[in-house]
């Protein structure tokens, strides 16, 4: 008897990065590299003086200096108050990828067990699940966290730096939440009645047994598929809100917030202000979509089978 | 019930509500007052068509659906009186082999842990290592090749996820296990090996089994008793010998013949749209079927063997 | 030995090698596949599952799973070559020559459609000239598979019927276009067994009363026995052994056909017989007898020599090197 074992890079990193195509290779890159400077954001100064990269304190103004064009001191130019684009686009990195990893991980999270849970009791519960997620789902995003911020007001859960991040995350659990919660149902209502759940209750498992045991284990291939897809609209939706004066405030370097800055002087020519924070969010989403193609080929069923 | 009866039932009945339409629902009887009982370490058939109800017995028995009337006793003690605690403590004494051995397998799980779930949960009082020992022993009883045991269910042959599944069913070590169509979904050239494999287990195990099939050949080789069902009802009812050696009822007659593929000599007429409401159900099928058919029928004994059989025509001709 | 109109045959399979590529490396379900159908003829293919059986029907229809291809061989429709029809001439071939019934009968039709709907679609798709309604054609086409009230099951859709019901319905839609063949793979197999024996009898009665050819596969020689007048036996790709049903159920000389004989029939005393092993998992061309490793008559020529074929006259042929008279 033989087995073909499909071809695979020995070292996680390699199958982590090195996709079925070489777009999806790219795009895992960048995101790597995104990662990077997500994590180093804060320390961005002190690496400045080690390394001939003109980086500045994010949020020291340069009243000499206001919105100069790109060029060797600013890479990326300056905005109104001569803050440094560059140093300001790297720092935000870490503040919407982290808000959107928290927010998306939270909603998405409690969505699955729900999900889970809903498919597996049916009956009222499915029902309750199912008219949660059209109420919250009839709301548009925006109206959404308007709304949350309406009502909630700056929570300062963050501590007195909160500046809005709670609330953002609030507001991007919320709209994950239902995403999450249709995904796993539809995957996992099929499976309420296979012989497979019914062979674990004979072995004694209780719902949560099941649920935890094997429901969620069979909808881990599309949980990840639409991890990195929902995360890069949380991007979208913490810039937007940022955009319209929800959320992170400036002068705090934040990609939504800095385009503001910027739109009124597009058009005088000054285009960098907004370019390039715009160009970051770009970049970011299609960085992370490079992860939801067949990502279930990483951890999928036959993954670790062989 | 004698000493040796470690499961019994009695006039256990199912019926489901379905919703055909708004406000029109109906009630279908699944199963219908049957009664038997299983002793220590035999086996006891169950036929029938689809629809006969003999997948509703064994859900009913397993808890896995709520039995609408009767008692189900398992060693004296009746399953309807235990609280959620004590009935998984009794689920260690009753487990099952379903149908389909692809669909009976968590995909993401491998073959190992999907055997030693029902350990596990059922066997608290095994230690560790008396667990570990006990998985190799049911895994090696059903001649499971040891390189399949970390395999995912995929990577195995339906014949062997059957074999893992029979494992899987005597982990906990149960006194009864109920047989749902064990070789419907497999091979032919596999069917024997199953069947041998289970008339081993249960010399080795002592345990009883409930094998449910419309496989009458498979169930002549393996069962000790027999019950032929339609539509909820048991129509007859004996030992083995009895039933297959010489079926009186004429639906047992004709599953026989339908089971050699031969209905030349005895066939009955196309399955009804509509049950009737009273007398035999069998009725609107039967070649035999004559006014007097239309009374109510009793399971009744026939002749001095012991067998019962619910057909008025087979009793008055003894 | 190729065949092809001059002997005429409707179908003609030689040497039919289909070649899958999938994400864990190629397959090879079918290795060789040679197999005649006359006009008018009911024949039979049996073996266990992942012996080529379905792949053949679909090499028939030149229906591929993706990845897949046909890779050698020939598969003649009396004159012309299928593997040459262009897609006009390939819909045509098989709406109304060839027509194909599934296993499971329930999904096999349009849950969105009438019963009614689909057999009249059925019926205007494929005869361009109809005299009289095709609500008409519909009813006596339901009623020549003894459907006792046609108007009730006309109504109805999918999910209404039985699984019986339902494969009649099948049936009926596959004999709607008219075709000079019939492939069925393995239509009873879920049915009951009372269901199934009745499905076949119509089944062969309503082929042979159109004078249409059946080809029926199945992994149970019972019902393929029931219905068909020749039978192959497939093992790994290959049909290993062919001939009339009365002899293939008496005295099979396939060491394999033999073997599935025996698991057939259960005696009640004796221990009930399998065939030890597994079968081939195809991801190789067998140079040699694929079944050697199983076959209770292995000798040294069968790890030497390629398979031989016997061809025996009388539509019999055999692929075995004991040949066909050993004890």
């Amino acid at each position: 008897m033989t087995t073909i074992v499909p071809p695979r890079e020995r070292w996680l990193v390699g199958r982590i990065l090195v996709g079925p195509t070489a777009g999806i290779t790219v795009r895992r890159s960048l995101f790597f590299l995104m990662l990077f400077l997500a994590v180093i954001g804060p320390w961005i100064e002190t690496i400045g003086q080690w390394i001939p990269i003109p980086v500045y304190d994010p949020l020291r103004p340069d009243p000499f200096n206001p919105v100069s064009p790109p060029s060797a001191e600013h890479w990326f130019g300056t905005d109104t108050l001569g803050l440094d684009i560059f140093t300001r686009v790297i720092v935000a990195t870490r503040v919407d990828f982290t808000l959107a990893l928290i927010g998306v991980t939270l909603g998405g999270g409690l969505g699955c067990l729900a999900g889970a849970w809903a498919s597996y009791r049916r009956g009222w519960v499915d029902v309750v699940a199912l008219r949660i997620v059209e109420v919250v789902q009839s709301f548009p995003v925006l109206l959404l966290g308007i709304a949350l911020f309406a009502a909630l007001g700056p929570l300062e859960i963050f501590g007195p730096v909160d500046n809005g991040m709670a609330v953002l995350v609030i507001a991007i659990s919320m709209v994950n939440f239902p995403l999450y919660l249709r995904q796993v149902r539809s995957v996992l209502l099929p499976l309420t009645e296979a012989e497979f759940v019914q062979a674990a209750k004979c072995a004694g498992l209780g719902a949560w047994g099941i649920v935890w045991h094997h429901f969620i284990p069979n909808a881990r291939g599309q949980i990840l598929a639409l991890f990195p897809l929902t995360c890069a609209y949380a991007i979208q939706i913490i810039a937007g809100l940022s955009f319209i004066g929800l959320g992170i405030e400036p002068p705090n370097p934040e990609w939504g917030s800095m385009i503001k800055t910027g739109a009124t002087l597009i058009v005088q020519g000054h285009w960098w202000v907004s370019v390039f924070p715009g160009a970051f969010i770009v970049l970011s989403v299609y960085s992370l979509t490079g992860f939801s193609a067949r990502s279930e080929t990483l951890v999928g069923p036959g993954g670790t089978s062989a | 019930m004698t000493e040796r009866t470690i499961l019994e039932v009695r006039n256990l009945s199912k019926t489901y509500r379905v919703r055909r339409s708004i406000g029109l629902v109906e009630t279908i009887e699944a199963a219908q007052r049957v009664s038997f009982a299983v002793e220590r370490g035999r086996t006891l058939g169950i036929v029938g068509e689809s629809g006969s109800g003999k997948s509703t017995v064994a859900r009913c028995l397993l808890g896995l659906t709520p039995l609408t009337e009767g008692e189900v006793l398992l060693e004296g003690t009746q399953l309807g009186d235990l609280g959620v605690r004590k009935m998984r403590s009794h689920r260690r004494m009753m487990q099952m082999v379903f149908q389909m051995p692809q669909a009976s397998f968590d995909p993401t799980h491998t073959v190992r842990s999907s055997v030693a779930q029902p350990l596990r949960r059922l066997r608290p009082d095994m230690s560790k290592s008396e667990q570990v020992e006990r998985l190799r022993h049911v895994l090696t009883a059903v001649s499971l090749g040891e390189e399949l045991w970390d395999r995912k269910p995929r990577a195995l042959s339906g014949g062997q996820l059957q074999r893992a599944a029979i494992a899987r069913a005597l982990a906990p070590d149960p006194e009864l296990v109920v047989l749902d169509e064990p070789t419907s979904s497999l091979d032919l050239s596999v069917r024997g090996d199953i069947l041998s494999l289970l008339q081993e287990l249960q010399e080795e195990f002592h345990v009883a089994f409930v094998f449910i099939s419309h496989d009458l050949e498979a169930v002549r080789v393996c069962a000790h008793e027999v019950i032929v069902m339609y539509l909820g009802q048991i129509v007859e009812q004996g030992t083995a010998e009895q039933v297959f050696g010489s079926p009186s009822h004429p639906y047992t007659q004709a599953l026989m013949a339908a089971s050699r593929f031969e209905t030349d000599s005895f066939e009955l007429g196309p399955k009804g749209e509509t049950d009737p409401s009273s007398g035999c159900r069998l009725m609107p099928r039967c070649p035999l079927a004559e006014a007097a058919c239309s009374a109510e029928q009793d399971l009744v004994p026939s002749g001095t063997d012991g067998r019962t059989v619910r057909c008025w025509k087979v009793v008055a001709s003894g | 030995m190729n065949a092809g109109p001059a002997n005429g045959a409707l179908l003609t399979l030689s040497g039919v090698e289909v070649t899958i590529n999938t994400l864990s490396g190629p397959v090879h379900p079918l290795q060789g596949v040679d197999l005649e159908v006359f006009p008018g003829e009911t024949v039979g293919l049996v073996g266990e599952s992942g012996c080529g059986k379905s792949m053949t029907l679909r090499s028939i229809l030149r229906l591929m799973p993706p990845g897949g291809a046909i890779t050698g061989g020939a598969v003649e429709w009396q004159d012309r070559s299928v593997l040459d029809l262009d897609t006009d001439e390939l819909q045509t071939y098989r709406g109304s020559d060839v027509a194909m019934i599934y296993q499971n009968p329930v999904t096999a039709l349009d849950p969105m459609l009438s019963v009614e709907r689909q057999i009249v679609d059925a019926f205007k798709a494929n005869r361009e000239v109809l005299d009289g309604a095709p609500e008409e054609f519909a009813r006596e086409a339901l009623r020549d598979l003894e459907f006792g009230n046609p108007d009730a099951i006309l109504k109805r859709y999918p999910h209404q019927l039985s699984g019986g019901m339902a494969q009649r319905v099948n049936i009926a839609l596959a004999l709607a276009c008219g075709p000079s063949l019939i492939l069925a793979d393995e239509p009873t197999t879920g049915l009951d067994m009372t269901t199934q024996v009745r499905v076949l009898d119509l089944l062969e009665q309503q082929v042979s009363a159109r004078n249409a050819a059946l080809l029926f596969i199945s992994h149970d020689l019972r019902a393929v026995a029931r219905v068909a007048r020749n039978i192959g036996i497939m093992y790994a790709g290959r049909v290993v052994e062919f001939g009339p049903r009365e002899r293939i159920l008496t005295e099979p000389s396939h060491p394999y056909a033999r073997a599935l004989l025996d698991c057939v029939d259960l005696r009640a005393g004796e221990r009930p017989r399998s065939i030890p092993g597994l079968v081939p998992r195809m991801t190789e061309v067998y140079q040699f007898c694929a079944f050697r490793d199983r076959c209770a008559y292995r000798m040294a020529v069968c790890d030497e020599e390629p398979l031989p074929v016997h061809d025996l006259g009388g539509r019999r042929r055999l692929l075995c090197h004991l040949g066909p008279d050993h004890d």
